[in-house]
Parts: C-alpha cells; structure tokens; sequence
C-alpha cells in the first residue's frame, strides 16, 4: 500500500511539471495548446530512442529538448498566423499526425510495441528505496519547474505574455514582439514536458504511444482547469487531485468488477465529468488566478 | 523625425490611403483631421506598424522602416494608443504601465531568471516612474485594481501612460479626447505640451477641433484617402475646401456622438 | 498495387467520401459558432452505432436505420450545442474548445464502455465485386460513393437555398446578421443539424465497409482534421477539396511506384501514409495558414 501511494505521487509530480508546462502556454500567454503530449512524447522517445542506441541518459534528455526545441519554433510562428483556437485545433492534429507516425513506424520508433527495456533509476536498490529515490527526485525536477514559472511570470517578460493573451495589440504597440515571446514560453515549457517525458519512459521502463493519446492531453487539461488555470500552485494541486483520481479509478472498477478495458474507460468518463463539472460551475479551478500587487 | 513619403493603402480593392505625404519635426504637433472614412486611422496605422503600406515609404529618424512590426517601431521610440484601448482584466492598472517601460533585462527570459539584481533595479525605477505618471493623470489610487475595470475615459488616459513610460520619441494619438471627461482632457492638454517639451514628436488623429487648436501647430487635412489641405488649426475655416469636405459632416458626426457617449 | 494514377484516383474517392462528409460539418459548425467541435468526430462514432442498434434491434433494413441514426445524431449535435456549447461559449471560446474536447473524450469513452472495443459486423452479403480502372470494388462500395456524393450535392445545393444564405451571413458575421434580426439562435441550431446526419452517414459509411469497431473512428480523426485545416476552417465547402486533396496524398504515398520512371520497383512503406499527411499539414499551416480553399485568416 505504501509503494502504491509513491507510485501515485511519482505519477503526479510527473504529470505536474507537464501541467506547469501546459499553464504556461495555455493559462499564462493564452495559447491553448491541445497537442502538450507532443513535447511530453518527445521527451519519452528520447529516453527510449537512446537506450536503444545504448546512449546515457543524458543523451537522451539533450535530444529530446533539442528537438522539443524545434517543434516549439514551429508552434511559435504558427501562433504569429493563426488566430487562438485555431491554433489549438492545430497543435492537436501536428500531436496526433506525430503519433500516429510513431504508431506506424516499427524499426525505428519500435511501432505498436514501442521500445521496452529503458533503464530504471536506482534498479540496484530495494523497491521502496527506489521509490522514494525516485520520489524525491521527481519532486526535486517539479520544484525547479515550479520557481522557474513563477518568476518568469512576474518579470516583463511575464507582463508581456500575460498582456497579449488578453490584448495582443496593446502588447505589440508597447514593444513586445508577440512571436518572440510566444515562441519563448513554448520553449521553456516545451522542455519541461519533455525532460518530464524523459523521467517518465525511465521510470515505467518503456516508451511507447499510448501516453499520447488525447486521452492523456485531457488529463493534463484537467489537472490546469480543477486547479486554477493561470495559478501555477493550483495546477500542481490539480495534478495531484487528477492522478489520485485517475489512480483510485482501479478499485473503483474491481469493486464494480469491470474488465480491464471498462475499467480504462470509467476512468477518462470519471476525469471527463471532473472536466465537465469545473468549467460548467467554477471554471477559473480551486485556486484561481490571482492580480498582482507589486511592493516596491 | 518622421517623414510620410507617398504613402498609400487598399482594403479589398477599396481605396483607403491614396498618397499621403508630411513630415513632423522633433518636438513638433501635428493633427490630422478629415472626416470620417478619410484614412486618418489607417495612415496612423501604417506609421504604427499595424498595417503594411502597399505604396510609399516611412522614414523615421533618416532610417527607412516602411512595414517594419509594431514592436520594432516601439523599440525605435514609436508610441501609439488606440481610440477604443481594451485593457486586459486579469492585470492591474499599474502592471499594464510597467508592461510599457523598458525592461530590457527582465523582458529576456533568462535574464530576469538568472540576473536577479539588475531586474530588481529595473523594477524599482520603472514603478517609481509609472506612480508618477498614474500620479499626474489621476489614476494613482486606482493602480492595484483590474486594468479592465477602468471607465473607457480612464482607459484612455492608462493606454497613453503606459506608451509614455517608454519615453518615446514620437507619439501617435488616435482621437485621445473621445469619451475623455473635461477634467481629464484638461489634463490630457497639460500632460501633452509637457512631453513635447521634453522633444517628443506628436501626431493626433482627432475630431474635437478645439483640442486641435489646443495641442497642435500645424494640420493636415485628410479626404477621401488624400490631403487636400495643410495649414494653422486657426485657418481650418478659410479653406473652402476643407469646410465643404469636413465641417459639413462633423456636425452630424457630433449628433451620432452624443448619442453612443 | 499496380502503382498507376487511375487506381490512386479511385481509392482516393472511395476513401474520401467519409473524410469530406465529417469534415465540411467541422468546419460548418465551427463558422457557424467559433469555436472547434472536437467532439465532432464523435458524431460519425455515433452514426454507426445506432445504426447497429436500431438493426439489430429491429432487423428494419440498413438504409432505414441509418436515416434513423442520422436523424438521431443531428438531434444530439443540436441539443449539444444549445446545453452545453453556446453556454460555455458565452465565457470564452478556449472554454468551449477545452468543454468539446472533454466531451469527445467522455462520449469515446462512454461508446467503449458500452459496447467494448470487440469489432461487430452487419453481416452483409458478400457481392460479387467489379473492377473499375484497376481497382476491385465491391457494388457496396460504389453505392456507398453515390450516396455520399449526393448527400455532399445536397448539402452544396442547401447552402444556395434561403435558409443557406442564412447559414452564409451567420457564418460570415454573427454580430451583422444578429443585428439585422436574423435568428442566429434557430439558423445555428440547424447548422448543427446538419453537420451532426453528415458525421452520422460517415460513421455508417465507415461501419459498413470496416465493420462497427469504436475504435476505427479514431483512424480518421488525424485526416479528417487535416482535411478540415487544408480546405480552410473558415470556408463551408473547403473541406470537400481538402478531404480529396489529403486522400489523395496519402493514396499517392503508398500507391505510386517512385521507382518505375527509373526502371526499379521504390515503393514506400506504409508507415509514409500518415507522415504524408503530417507535411501536407504543417506546409500548408505555414504557408496558407487559412487552407488551400479559403480566404486569409486574420493574424494577431
């Protein structure tokens, strides 16, 4: 029971830095991305593509954040052109195409299978230590994530993204090069998902594209919206609340002895409704975005 | 400072700006006047960044920036407001001064994550500066509320505080009494001649012809896409022209006015 | 395959049919409502599956159950958009995208959980089939095409009747069209009508010549999407030409032998098919950010 509840908080500090991420472009500069599994994908695959080459980890995780890289340039000059939604419907069909390629694509990618055998941190050690090791660094990963998002959003440039989600006009007309700035968040957050990608294939020990359903997108979304989009604390909360939910789901489904596969399926209905249910009644989450007051 | 050099623009076939040419001098008002429709927001537009001229050049400073982006001309001392400025409701009135100043260390993402100091410094100034600023327009106790929650005068007058935080070199005024109580304009006036003082070039896109007598020394005047007049605000109605193509029409613009205000 | 451009040609038609009939109602409802109905695609999953539980409830011929399933599913779309999308809507379209997508999620989910993701057949006749320019199609098939084709002509003749041009000025100014006492409420509501039977016929379409597995509907997200973006969000009949345009690449990747202009046997592995598709769409993002067939979106 006690391993249980380290695997579900490893899960949710996991899935929180993707949240962070996805708060900052979403709640943060307002682009709504529907596609943050690309990132987080990338960062999977990275850890999966150097163990297949039997790379350090290392390598892996560079990889990843290059390439998370490239795709955030992409991403960044496509919101000069598109407006809003439109941008996420965009970010949703690139998400899935590089999926459904990896999917379809078995020598390289590994296809259907996936790549298995990527190395466990702390394999030496008793399961519960490495859990905990696990654990701590994980947390260690989130806390870093989190200060990063929170003083960015208080600097200028946090101003400058904060002011063209809501009046992107009025942001150009001060200065802020709309693109640069967007292009910049997807960057940093790109990465984030994916060095989250990265920890995530290592410590499932596999790497393949069933995490980038939109199944798993929504799940991200929800952890943002429950906890307070914009708020990068309640998104943190959010992650933690969604993954106990998401991980509870189980018993749920043996009490109610369902199939493995009705149990899956309980468990997106279970985190839809929670979806559902925040943006129909209190849409701004448990810990809404706050104004800031600057002392100085 | 600013020269308009034939410029010109259309819309789907319609012409909006047919060529357009004047120049402004450091420290210099001009106001651009014309009815309704003449291309006076488009020009400002162009001039601002915000559209592309499909004829002519803009030369600022003695340096061609003709289509350049909004940002760059705000980065080479351009500063605009807009008739009907929207504020952002999830930031205060101060914060949308500050997002004005320049911040150069803390507007670069890595430096305000790793040079913690020197954005520090930045703020502090740039907060004593824009208190003095809400300060001077009256907004000053208002400056911890939502930007959004501000009356559409109020807006105004926090849209030309936060491009004047930047001390630009040339200010572009996009009809800045509209909607603009007495008492403010009062000290939009005073706000204006003190930046001019200071060698800020200002154009005024405007209807009110009293406040254009007021801030600015010369006018051009704008119809149909073209000018068919240039002269002192005091002569405006001299020129036959001018009160046959404008004057007519600005009465009936001010009886849709008092209707929307 | 033989690898000549008429075979490509017949299975690009053939597979377009249900990528174009999901696609124009995608782009339909979003002109008509701003904002992007991920759940649409579930209406097609929906289509097939009353299909199937109205025949082999009432073993009412197949035809007769898909105008049932139609009927139902553009009932669905409209009460979907009158209770929860025109609210969510009201707040902010992110919202509402963000409210479309749990819901495409949710009913996916809800479809699995009811029927499982064991694939069902219709039990058909098996038919003798035909061969048209070098493609073995089965007289299914090319009933299935006609009555696509037609059901696209109608929607295309619709939108040249009164109530299209209403449909028209709502999709190209809901705020003009509102104010010159058009009921946008009613003529989106039919709007959604619409798009909700075409999906359905899709998801018939689809259940018929693959048989009825939830899970196949999720093949046609990422192409008909694609289909949607590269005929232009914006424009009512755009997705027509993008579903052809995007089958016929994808056919074209796997179909042509890029080897017989130099003598040799190159043909590309499957794998290529959605890695096509994937660069028709990033180009045609980056290039005409607003879809081969329509008018430039506005940037900023």
């Amino acid at each position: 029971m006690f391993n249980y509840i380290l695997d579900l908080l490893v899960l949710a500090s996991i899935f929180a830095v993707v949240a962070v991420g996805l708060n900052l472009q979403a709640g943060v500069s307002g682009l709504p991305n529907f596609g943050i599994v690309l990132f987080f994908g990338i960062g999977a695959y990275g850890a999966g593509l150097a163990t297949k080459a039997s790379l350090p980890w290392t390598v892996g995780l560079l990889g990843a954040v290059l390439v998370a890289t490239a795709a955030a340039l992409l991403l960044g000059r496509l919101s000069g052109s598109l407006p809003g939604t439109y941008w996420g419907i965009a970010t949703l069909a690139i998400a899935e195409a590089v999926r459904v390629i990896l999917f379809n694509q078995d020598s390289v990618f590994g296809g259907a299978q996936g790549i298995g055998g990527v190395s466990l941190p702390f394999a030496s050690l008793p399961e519960r230590t490495r859990l905990i090791l696990c654990l701590l660094v994980m947390i260690a990963i989130l806390a870093v994530c989190l200060a990063i998002s929170q003083r960015l959003i208080g600097t200028q440039f946090g101003r400058a993204l904060r002011l063209q989600r809501e009046q992107p006009e009025l942001a150009a007309s001060l200065g802020h090069d709309l693109i640069g700035v967007r292009t910049a968040i997807l960057i940093i957050s790109g990465a984030m998902a994916a060095a989250a990608g990265v920890f995530y294939a290592h410590y499932i020990a596999y790497t393949g594209t069933s995490e980038l359903e939109m199944a798993t997108t929504i799940t991200v979304w929800t952890m943002v919206v429950v906890g307070g989009i914009g708020n990068s604390y309640g998104v943190v909360l959010g992650a933690l609340l969604i993954q106990t939910l998401y991980s509870t789901s189980r018993f749920l489904g043996e009490a109610l002895n369902l199939s493995a596969d009705r149990t899956a399926s309980l468990r997106i209905m279970l985190i839809g409704f929670a979806l559902f249910g925040f943006l129909m009644l209190k849409n701004d989450g448990l810990l809404p975005e706050r104004l800031r007051k600057i002392r100085a | 400072m600013l020269e308009v050099e034939s410029v010109g623009k259309d819309y789907a076939g319609v012409v909006a700006v047919a060529e357009v040419s004047f120049g402004v001098e450091p420290a210099e008002s001009v106001g651009v006047v014309g009815p309704n429709g003449s291309g006076k927001t488009t020009l400002l537009n162009i001039i601002s960044g915000f559209a592309r001229p499909d004829r002519g050049r803009i030369v600022l400073g003695g340096r061609e920036v003709t289509g350049r982006p909004a940002w760059t001309l705000s980065g080479l001392g351009v500063a605009r407001t807009f008739q009907l400025p929207q504020m952002p409701a999830r930031m205060s009135v101060l914060e949308v001064v500050l997002a004005g100043a320049r911040q150069p260390v803390s507007a670069s993402p890595l430096g305000g994550l790793v040079r913690l100091r020197r954005s520090r410094a930045e703020l502090a100034g740039a907060v004593e500066r824009a208190d003095g600023l809400l300060e001077r327009v009256g907004l000053r106790r208002l400056r911890d509320d939502p930007a959004a929650s501000l009356s559409g005068g109020q807006q105004k007058l926090l849209n030309l505080v936060a491009a004047l935080i930047g001390d630009p070199r040339l200010l572009l005024l996009d009809e800045p009494t509209a909607g603009v109580s007495p008492p403010l304009r009062k000290v939009l006036v005073g706000v204006l001649e003190e930046v001019r003082a200071k060698g800020t070039a200002i154009v005024t896109v405007e209807h009110d012809m009293a406040f254009v007598s007021e801030v600015c020394e010369r006018v051009v005047v704008l119809d149909g896409g073209s000018v068919i007049a240039r002269c002192a605000p005091s002569e405006l109605h001299l020129d036959e022209q001018v009160v046959e193509a404008y004057l007519g029409k600005r009465r009936a613009d001010r009886g849709t006015r008092s209707e929307v205000g | 395959m033989g690898g000549a451009l008429p075979t490509v040609l017949v299975n690009t038609v053939i597979a377009a049919m249900p990528l174009a009939l999901i696609a124009v109602g995608f782009n339909l409802t979003y002109s008509l409502s701003g904002a992007f109905n991920v759940a649409h695609i579930e209406f097609a999953t929906f289509g097939g599956v009353i299909t199937y539980w109205v025949w082999s409830a009432t073993h009412a011929p197949i035809y007769l159950a898909a105008i049932v399933a139609m009927l139902a599913v553009g009932g669905l779309a409209v009460l979907m958009r009158r209770t929860i999308i025109a609210r969510l809507l009201k707040i902010d379209p992110v919202i509402a995208m963000i409210g479309t997508f749990a819901l495409a999620t949710t009913l996916e989910a809800f479809v699995r959980f009811c029927e499982g993701s064991s694939p069902r057949s219709f039990e058909l006749p098996l038919e003798i089939g035909t061969e048209v320019l070098g493609v073995r199609v089965s007289p299914l098939q090319i009933r299935l095409v006609v009555i696509a084709a037609i059901a696209l002509s109608l929607y295309l003749v619709m939108l040249w009747t009164p109530f299209g041009r209403r449909i028209r000025a709502v999709a190209s100014n809901p705020e003009l069209a509102e104010a010159s006492g058009l009921r946008t409420g009613r003529i989106a509501d039919g709007g959604w009508f619409v798009a909700g039977a075409l999906a359905a016929l899709a998801g018939v379409i689809i259940a018929l010549t693959g048989g009825l597995d939830v899970t196949i509907v999720g093949n046609y997200l990422l192409p008909a999407f694609a289909a949607a973006i590269v005929g232009g969000l914006t424009s009512l009949t755009g997705a027509i030409g993008g579903a052809l345009f995007v089958t016929f690449v994808e056919q074209a990747a796997i179909g042509f032998n890029f080897g017989s202009p130099f003598g040799t046997s190159v043909q590309l592995p499957v794998s290529l098919e959605s890695a096509a598709v994937f660069l028709v769409l990033v180009l045609v993002l980056v290039v005409r950010p607003g879809g081969l067939f329509s008018r430039r979106v506005r940037s900023v």
